[in-house]
């Protein structure tokens, strides 16, 4: 057989076991976390793959656009129907079962399965119903001790299959690469129905194409570009030359074929210490990060939360509202970094080390916290992810008065040596708007968060200026402007400055070879009908 | 002062919560909520010159449980930690850890510990403790002063709040305290790698194989379940006491509370 052939199976349609929903229902299913609301005729709800082959098969047959529709916790509009028909997957969350090979142990999950699912099973050794994969793959797995998955996209309700097709990352990326690193085979529905079966290191592009043997076999061709891996991205389909076909599926937001099946790879867990240091501003933190990435055994994350984020949590915290189950910041005015070490003999001398540092920058190790307990470090988690809720809850007041506005915020990487001047540029735009914001997130990979706090519609429009020019200063930087959020409907814009005509209608030439009719989730990624 | 802090290491129900009234175990352990409470009031109480000895039975993990008292203020640990110790009911338990005051640490002036565990929520360990060692105790306590060499404690009862004044050599036991539970910082963590945890095994202290462990217990804990009552109470007025006679009477004939 040919390395680059992709053999394809297509089952006889049966739709009389998927469910459908109209009319009323269907409203529960046009928004996602990005507020934007959309509009649909139809629900279909398989509840195995055959079901979502039919399903596509019949949307194909007479040319009606769906949309893939999963656990809805996007920020980009990806699961928001422009018309058409939904493909919800709310039927397919079973985790299956665990299987090992030569790589170590791998979890098999349906599209609709959570990290949270698959984190709780493997934390409590919770196997009761699982299938061996592979002969005695979980009484092995329990004898081997705790693994887990170690991609930790910050939403842990979010679908495993929706972190496949944006190609998810999180905090721990820093150490353990975003999803695509992590997955082991899939299994893909293509809009006519064909279902693919790919397992990583089989199938591998020959001359920049695959050939797609099912209904006889046509050549595909890959874009042309070389897919910006030097930083975290998620804007685009994946390219690079002698590619595996399974990163075709992995990042390009269901638009080439819906994932019907997942196979993540597992890693044995091992005790860590979380730490928080608080330092007297900004630019300390940013030392200190500095100094973090430049160690021999460096942490598995490196998260930031600038003065004005402090200064918000504190704030939110008297009023009794979040954070109550923080104790009060060891300094302030501060700025705070956050980093997970191993526990090992390593951890001591390199904790001194870091004192020093932390002496030199007006602080010390009093002025930390830390924890290894897991119900403490869950909190450090809670903390973290209570920034952008506070947002939430600040921008919902300010909705109020501007039914019109939206959140605004950065997803923004950049590759390291240019972390600095970027860093600058935010400095002397925020400046110049006049904005008021808080940054957070993951400074490890170059890649904050910044919220923008707009009071009304002016700020609104002063907010949407600055990111669309912070991502042109990333871009030109050869960063990202959606790094791991993905582009979806609502920052399709970006793709335009990181790709130019050439390169998008490479990407269009690849989707309409998938999906002739351009019917699977049209208006996510490129363009609809263009 | 030298205060005895006794705590156990738990399955974390904040993140598992129950299963059919049983704990699931297997998954990550925490030092017990009310030992926390322990602790803190433990920390709070202590002045320069004193001590908090921490003191907990349990598997090598434990250890985990130990460190964070260390690391919030107590001064030295010992950890019970033995095959034969597993498996132990609440009066295995509480004889093992009087043996271990009595041979190691008699010289204490408080022990503090959490009213209850998590995992078992039986509450009957301090009371046992307190007997087995032949000193007085007061459970279910919130507050917690030092005056004049004696240690004052309050507690919560039946709508009435009591203060008691205990002379040294008494056992206190702790349920409630602030949610809000401390962080130590990485100074405190490395400091509590250099403090003395000491391990105990059996034979370090004068009990036998036959009375600890599952050799030693008589009781175990099938399910945890929350009692309500679905009767109304009475309530009595004092200053007419033939009437309030006649009610007890009267509601004892028809067998209602």
């Amino acid at each position: 057989m040919t390395r680059n052939k992709l053999v394809g199976n297509k089952p006889t349609p049966d739709l009389s076991k998927v469910k459908v929903l109209e009319g009323n229902a269907v409203s529960a299913y046009l928004q996602d976390e990005s507020k934007l609301t959309g509009f649909a005729e139809r629900v279909f709800i398989p509840c195995d793959e055959n079901g979502m082959s039919s399903v596509l098969n019949h949307a194909t047959e007479k040319k009606v656009p769906v949309t893939v529709s999963a656990r809805r916790t996007g920020v980009v509009g990806g699961a928001v129907p422009e018309g058409g028909w939904i493909l919800s997957l709310e039927g397919m969350d079973k985790v299956v079962g665990i299987g090992e090979d030569d790589n170590g142990f791998y979890i098999q999950v349906e599209p609709n399965a959570t990290l949270r699912q698959i984190d709780d099973i493997l934390r409590y050794g919770r196997y009761e119903g699982l299938e061996d994969l592979t002969p005695n793959a979980i009484s092995r797995l329990k004898k081997e001790g705790r693994h887990f998955y170690p991609v930790d996209p910050t939403e842990s309700n979010a679908s495993l299959g929706a972190n496949a097709a944006c190609n998810s990352s999180g905090s721990r990326s820093y150490r353990y690469g975003p999803t695509r690193d992590w997955i082991r085979r899939l299994r893909a529905v293509l809009a006519d129905g064909t279902v693919l079966d790919i397992q990583r290191g089989r199938v591998f592009a020959e001359n920049g194409t695959f050939i797609l043997d099912y209904d006889g076999e046509e050549v595909v061709d890959i874009p042309a570009y070389e897919f910006n891996s030097g930083v975290k991205n998620s804007a685009g389909i994946f390219s690079t030359e002698g590619m595996d076909a399974i990163d075709l599926f992995i990042g390009s937001e269901g638009i080439l074929g819906a994932i019907s099946l997942l196979e993540l790879r597992l890693i044995p867990w091992r005790p860590v210490l979380s730490c928080m240091a608080f330092v007297p501003d900004d630019d300390a933190a940013l030392m200190l990060i500095d100094h973090l990435k430049n160690l021999d055994h460096g942490p598995e994350l490196i998260e930031f939360i600038d003065e004005n984020g402090i200064r918000m949590i504190k704030g939110e915290r008297e009023e009794g509202c979040l954070f109550s189950n923080m104790p009060e910041f060891p300094l302030f005015p501060a700025a705070a970094v956050m980093f997970d070490f191993q526990l090992d003999d390593s951890l001591e001398p390199m904790m001194e080390e870091i004192g020093s540092l932390l002496e030199t920058l007006g602080s010390s190790l009093d002025n930390t916290w830390c924890a290894h307990e897991e119900r403490e470090r869950e909190r450090f988690r809670s903390f973290r992810h209570a920034i952008p809720e506070a947002v939430f809850s600040y921008i919902a007041s300010r909705k109020l008065h501007h039914p019109e506005m939206h959140k605004m915020g950065t997803d923004i990487s950049v590759p390291d040596e240019s972390s600095a001047e970027m860093m600058g540029y935010y400095r002397k735009m925020i400046a110049a708007s006049g904005l008021r914001t808080v940054m957070f997130g993951h400074l490890g990979d170059n890649h904050p968060h910044l919220e923008l706090l707009m009071e009304d519609m002016e700020d609104y429009e002063k907010a949407d200026r600055l990111c669309h020019n912070l991502a042109e200063k990333a871009v030109s930087l050869g960063g990202c402007p959606s790094a791991e959020h993905g582009v979806g409907r609502l920052k399709r814009r970006y793709l335009e400055m990181m790709y130019d005509e050439v390169q998008i209608q490479d990407m269009k030439r690849l989707k309409r070879q998938f999906d002739r009719r351009g019917v699977l989730n049209s208006g996510v990624l490129l363009e609809a009908g263009r | 002062m030298r205060i005895l802090l006794l705590v156990k290491q738990v399955p974390d129900v904040s993140v598992s919560g129950m299963e059919d009234g049983k704990v699931p175990r297997g998954g990550p352990s925490v030092l017990n909520p009310q030992c926390e409470y322990a602790l803190d009031a433990a920390i709070g109480l202590k002045e320069d010159g004193d001590e908090v000895v921490a003191v907990c039975m349990g598997p090598p993990s434990a250890r985990e449980s130990l460190f964070r008292c260390l690391e919030l203020g107590a001064d030295r640990a010992y950890h019970l930690c033995d095959p034969d110790f597993a498996g132990s009911d609440v009066w295995a338990t509480a004889k093992t850890l009087a043996r271990l005051v009595t041979d190691k640490e008699s010289d204490f002036d408080y022990i503090l510990c959490g009213q209850r565990a998590a995992d078992g929520e039986t509450g009957q360990v301090p009371s046992m403790v307190a007997e087995l060692i032949g000193i007085p105790q007061v459970v279910g306590c919130y507050r917690f002063s030092r005056e004049k060499g004696s240690l004052h404690v309050w507690r919560e009862r039946s709508g009435w709040i009591e203060r008691f004044e205990l002379e040294p050599k008494a056992l206190v036991a702790v349920e409630k305290g602030c949610n809000v539970h401390r962080l130590p910082s990485i100074s405190d963590f490395l400091g509590a790698r250099k403090k003395d945890l000491m391990t105990i095994s059996r034979t370090d202290i004068s009990i036998e194989r036959e009375e600890c462990g599952l050799n030693g217990s008589h009781t175990v804990v099938k399910k945890v379940h929350v009692l309500t009552s679905s009767r109304e109470g009475i309530k009595l007025h004092l200053d007419d006491t033939s009437f309030a006679i006649d009610t007890v009477l009267e509601a004892v004939r028809r067998r209602e509370p």
